[in-house]
């Protein structure tokens, strides 16, 4: 390829990382990958692509012009790059084309098992002002995430026995659960899912084995104190299990 | 776990997922760093930086150490920010200062750092020793004799012989005013250049930083966040393989702070915008490699020496 057409194809690259954000702003689906409150700077992102994008457009398609306007013809050097850079344009363009061919799916029970279950919700708690937050909300109210914080920071977890829990989350498993167990998980992001981690309840269900890895369940039943590794961690003494949508937010923000 | 192609299929989604997420977020920082520079090299003119800036090597560290006040910008913008100032005249050691304060001493990154932190000793020591570090680095930057010859031949300032860029000839702003509509494509045309330019070290970077994730469980490293001397490496490793963009990690050094030492987590926050696997990535597309070796290492010292003194020391 001739280096001439370089302008041209990141004029073409730049556009379709323009839409490719944009599409996924409209879909929802950049919801797989960051926290809310970036939305605008992926807005920005997606503006800014396209502006970069006519830059280039306007380069391939006026070469001349866009030099500066005092510009001295007379030296004999080539504005083009000497080659097509394809290595660059190949690095550049690799984001878009995994995007494409990859289904976009948030992080799931696989990625639970690489990156490892964060059993006590970190300090996050901290973020929220402490367990008072948590006591506020009703109990069929709490997320997977506020009960693993209530429970990490009470003194005594057994003062939350029986009170009823009602949460959404993926079916994941570790090898040393019971064939009657299974966790109930979700992932918590604060910026990117690249900083990702998860936090679970445990869930007593006698048809647990039925259940698929990484599929969405709403759980409902009594709560209990458990423990794993020695972390207390909230325990469903499952009444139903009932296949639930994918949320549209599907990681947490702390 | 057995490998299998439904594993591996599972592996690629969860990676895919990790890389995208990194590159769609720092992308735009990226795109405004570029717009930045091709600011600078359209309505700047050439002398202007080496007329503000003291002659004084220390003096013009102290000064590319709080030029981010200024230029607020992430570790992915700062670098092709920093090389255009260079080209425009602003000298090496106040430049590095800049590239390695900037990312941390701007209003962005100090608004979400109070955010997280409060105003207490987490946020000051992060700017304290961001500055200091980033200031030093400069000045030892400062008494190279021939300090352009550590910056690749694209990377130099004009006048001492750098390569003539390969698309935009200079004196550019010097030039009679060319229409504000014609100079700000020209802007958008430099941006795009650069945008390739450095997004192919964020791609490579968040590739490597995806990969290690995959790859090394996260567990594997919490584990080990009580001892003075480890939990500084830990967690200034964790800053590096998880190269996560400067404005927010403060949220991430969060979720660490109850289980790390002080030391640790200050490591984590001052360490992590200057170095990380795409910011190192795109060093090596402006700098020599001897001088990428300074830039990593010589921060890594201070680093470790900083977080061990205040977990020996300093109780918070």
């Amino acid at each position: 390829m001739s280096a001439r057409a370089y302008p041209l194809i990141q004029a073409l690259l730049m556009a379709g990382l323009g839409l490719f954000l944009a599409e996924k702003l409209w879909s929802g689906a950049v919801f797989y990958y960051i926290n809310e409150r970036f939305l605008l700077l992926i807005a920005f992102g997606a503006a800014a692509a396209l502006a970069l994008a006519a830059g280039a457009a306007w380069r391939w398609w006026r070469p001349a012009a866009a030099h500066a306007p005092d510009h001295d013809h007379d030296h004999d050097h080539d504005h083009a790059p000497a080659r097509f850079p394809i290595w660059t344009v190949a690095l550049v363009a690799l984001p878009l084309a995994l995007g494409l061919a990859v289904p976009a799916r948030p992080l799931g029970a696989s990625a639970l098992a690489s990156k490892g279950l964060n059993a006590s919700g970190g300090a996050l708690l901290s973020v929220s002002g402490g367990a008072a937050v948590q006591l506020e909300i009703a109990p069929e109210q709490r997320t997977v995430l506020d009960w693993v914080r209530a429970f990490n920071y009470a003194e005594d977890p057994a003062i939350y026995t029986d009170q009823p829990a009602d949460v959404i989350g993926f079916v994941y498993r570790t090898a040393d659960l019971r064939p009657d167990q299974f966790m109930v998980s979700r992932f918590i992001v604060t910026c990117c899912a690249a900083d990702a981690s998860g936090v679970a309840m445990l869930v007593d269900w006698p048809q647990a084995a039925a259940l698929a890895e990484n599929t969405w369940v709403r759980v409902r039943g009594p709560v209990r104190a458990a423990a794993l590794n020695g972390q207390p961690l909230p325990l469903i003494a499952a009444v139903t299990v009932e296949p639930a949508e994918q949320p549209e937010h599907p990681y947490m923000y702390p | 776990m057995p490998i299998t192609w439904a594993g591996l299929g599972e592996s690629l989604v969860t990676f895919t997922t990790v890389f995208l997420s990194i590159f769609i977020e720092a992308a735009p920082f990226l795109m405004l760093g570029t717009l930045a520079s091709g600011l600078v090299e359209v309505f700047f003119n050439q002398g202007d930086f080496s007329r503000l800036v003291p002659r004084h090597p220390l003096a013009a560290a102290l000064l590319g150490g709080v030029l981010g006040l200024a230029f607020p910008v992430c570790e992915c913008g700062v670098v092709p920010l920093a090389r255009r100032l260079v080209r425009k005249g602003l000298p090496l050691s106040a430049a590095i200062a800049f590239l390695l304060a900037a990312p941390v001493v701007n209003p962005i990154v100090i608004a979400s750092t109070l955010a997280a932190f409060g105003p207490g000793p987490i946020l000051y020591s992060r700017l304290g020793l961001s500055l200091l570090i980033a200031v030093a680095t400069g000045a030892v930057f400062a008494f190279q004799s021939r300090p352009e010859r550590l910056l690749l031949p694209a990377s130099r300032p004009v006048m001492a012989g750098g390569a003539p860029d390969l698309h935009v000839h200079l004196p550019a702003a010097s030039a009679p005013a060319a229409p504000l509509g014609r100079r700000l494509l020209r802007v958008l045309a430099i941006a795009v250049d650069e945008f390739f330019e450095m997004g192919r070290y964020l791609v490579a970077g968040g590739l490597l930083a995806a990969g290690m994730q995959t790859v090394v469980p996260q567990a594997a490293l919490l584990g080990l966040g009580s001892g003075p001397v480890v939990s500084v490496l830990v967690l200034i490793a964790l800053a590096v393989l998880l190269s996560i963009c400067s404005t927010v990690d403060a949220f991430i050094a969060l979720a660490f702070a109850a289980s790390f030492t002080p030391g640790s987590v200050l490591a984590f926050l001052v360490y992590g915008p200057m170095v990380d696997i795409k910011s190192t990535l795109m060093f090596l597309g402006v700098f020599q490699r001897r001088a990428v070796v300074y830039l990593i290492v010589l921060p890594l010292l201070m680093t470790l020496l900083a977080g061990l003194f205040i977990n020996l020391n300093v109780a918070w």
